[in-house]
């Protein structure tokens, strides 16, 4: 029986048949596809798999001195080239020392074809580029590295800013600071972190930045943070001499987060004035310095934060009475308030 | 009647009898290359029928004795097998085969001198590859599990000489697995390495505290990892 026997001469019964049978067909069409694709990416699975199944011998051969550069690079087919430097990249992020300068070695004649991708128009293929630029080829490609400093797009700057930020290569400390400016959506502490990265050789570069009034007070802020990750001694004075001279909070609070990490009994009377401050942040914070490093003559100023308007400040001191273990005059404040 | 003895339950029988059979570790590191070597590999036999008593091991005289490479194991990769051909069991065989010379004197051989048998926990691939392909250039023997679990189980089924560790593993993290490793008097002052991203203080100090001997943090150089490897083998033991 047809189903225009079934449907009769009614035209909507007609019309929902079709549309069932058209329904049907898309369904069969995109299983179709669907197959394809997974069948399509199995075999480009399998494909690369079998690369690898080759080249990490190889590798491994010429990490071991068994085995020649020239020999590797046999292996690599003309097709197979940008793979193989991404194949490349997981054996550097694994590695470091002899090892990793020799996967360098073995990526380097491959380089150029990433570095053309520099010109690309999608930022996503231009930060990708920069990542792997960075990776395996620093020394070589450094310049066009701190050149995407400048990129159009935040994204590609952050990567470059990401990737210069390493340790070994203070050299790149200032040209990375010199941009921060730029990175104001990315939280500061995120950006102390990535410079702290570079480590105490970049300290320098980082105490100047916090020293110089010419600087934007975010910056000088950032710098701060990453000089107390780094627990630079040093920088206790320049922190000071900030606390004692500028009124912006966000660095004064990361001058006073500073002190608190590397400030020495000296430092103390730069501080006491703050607890004065509008703002409770640095009130606490000028507070636990004082707890953590002032004299006997300061307990009196310490029981003024138990009357403190904000709990946090009280808090805050009563914390770092704890932690430096000075139990009696807490004990004492807490008796008299 | 023929005995295969593979290396594990050697060297497990070595822990028991280490000053019976000092020799073993010299003639360990010679067995890839010099696999002919009756003469020595019958001494051995010999030493290990010597002090069997202790142990177990029945009084035996020995026919013959040869090395094979054996491909049944596949699992585990080619294995060499010493195989110990043995004539009868009789107790009143002389302690001392005529044909065969007297030994040499027993002296402590150094760790580093035999193949030095490895457990890798570890569950990155190719880390793994890194780390097993560099100490196997070094002639270490290498064993390798995925998780913490597993290699507590292997750990308790065979006799190991070092464990290189991961912190993040699925299952049984990798303080977990020093931390059982300990508790066991087996493995009590055997060195454990861990090869860890996970380098903040706290998490050295807790491994410090749990017995691991010495950290590598990843990043790392194989060099790097090897030598250190070598110091703590080399080292008396705690």
């Amino acid at each position: 029986m047809t189903w225009a026997a079934v449907a009769g001469p009614n035209p909507a019964l007609r019309l929902l048949g079709l549309g069932l049978l058209g329904l049907l067909l898309l369904i069969a069409v995109l299983i179709r596809l669907a197959l394809s694709y997974r069948t399509a990416n199995n075999r480009t699975r399998a494909q690369w798999t079998r690369r690898e199944g080759v080249w990490e011998p190889a590798v491994l051969g010429v990490l071991g001195g068994t085995l020649a550069d020239a020999e590797l690079h046999r292996q690599v087919g003309l097709a197979d080239r940008l793979y193989f430097i991404e194949y490349l990249l997981r054996f550097a992020r694994r590695l470091q020392g002899e090892e990793r300068a020799v996967i360098e070695r073995l990526a380097a004649p491959y380089l150029p074809l990433i570095a053309a991708r520099l010109d690309q128009r999608d930022d996503e293929f231009r930060a990708r580029a920069i990542s792997t630029l960075s990776a395996l080829g620093l020394q070589e490609y450094g310049r066009q590295v701190v050149a995407a400093l400048d990129d159009r797009s935040d994204l590609v700057a952050m990567v470059a800013a990401r990737s210069l930020a390493r340790p070994g290569s203070p050299e790149y400390a200032e040209e990375v600071l010199r941009r921060l400016g730029r990175f104001r959506q990315w939280r500061p502490s995120f950006l102390a972190s990535i410079l702290a990265q570079m480590g105490l050789e970049a300290a320098p570069v980082l105490r100047q930045t916090l020293a110089d009034s010419t600087v934007d007070p975010g910056v000088r802020a950032v710098a701060a943070e990453a000089l107390r990750e780094l627990h630079d001694p040093a920088a206790a004075d320049p922190a000071a001499e900030v606390v004692r001279t500028n009124h912006e909070r966000d660095l004064v609070a990361a001058s006073l987060g500073l002190l608190m990490e590397v400030g020495q009994q000296h430092h103390v009377e730069a501080v006491r004035p703050l607890i004065a401050s509008k703002e409770p942040i640095l009130r606490a914070r000028a507070y636990a310095i004082i707890a953590r490093l002032g004299g006997a003559e300061d307990v009196a100023m310490i029981r003024q934060a138990f009357r403190d308007d904000s709990p946090w400040v009280t808090i805050r001191v009563v914390d770092t009475l704890r932690a430096v273990g000075a139990l009696e005059v807490l004990a004492q404040l807490g008796e008299a308030s | 009647m023929t005995v295969g003895l593979d290396q594990s339950l050697m060297l497990e029988f070595k822990a028991a009898a280490r000053q019976a059979i000092a020799d073993l570790g010299t003639w360990l590191g010679a067995l890839p290359s010099d696999p002919a070597d009756h003469e020595r590999i019958t001494r051995l036999a010999h030493q290990l029928r010597g002090s069997g008593g202790a142990y177990g091991f029945p009084a035996v005289s020995v026919a013959a004795a040869r090395v094979e490479e054996s491909t049944r194991l596949a699992l585990r990769g080619r294995v060499n097998r010493l195989v110990v051909e043995l004539a009868a069991v009789d107790s009143a065989i002389p302690d001392a085969a005529p044909a065969v010379p007297s030994p040499p004197p027993v002296i402590p051989v150094p760790l580093l001198g035999r193949r030095v048998r490895i457990l890798i926990a570890e569950d990155d691939r190719l880390t793994l590859s890194l780390v097993k392909d560099r100490l196997e250039r070094a002639g270490h023997q290498v064993d390798h599990r995925p998780d913490g679990i597993e290699a507590l189980d292997a750990a308790m089924a065979a006799s190991y000489d070092l464990f290189i560790v991961d912190v993040k593993m699925p299952r049984l993290d990798g303080f977990g697995l020093v931390q059982r490793l300990r508790a066991s008097p087996r493995y009590a002052t055997t060195p454990v390495l861990m090869l860890t991203a996970l380098g903040g203080p706290q998490d050295v100090v807790r491994g410090f505290d749990l017995g691991v001997d010495d950290y590598v943090r990843k990043p790392f150089s194989p060099t790097e990892l090897l030598a250190r490897i070598d110091r703590l083998l080399a080292r008396p033991a705690r």
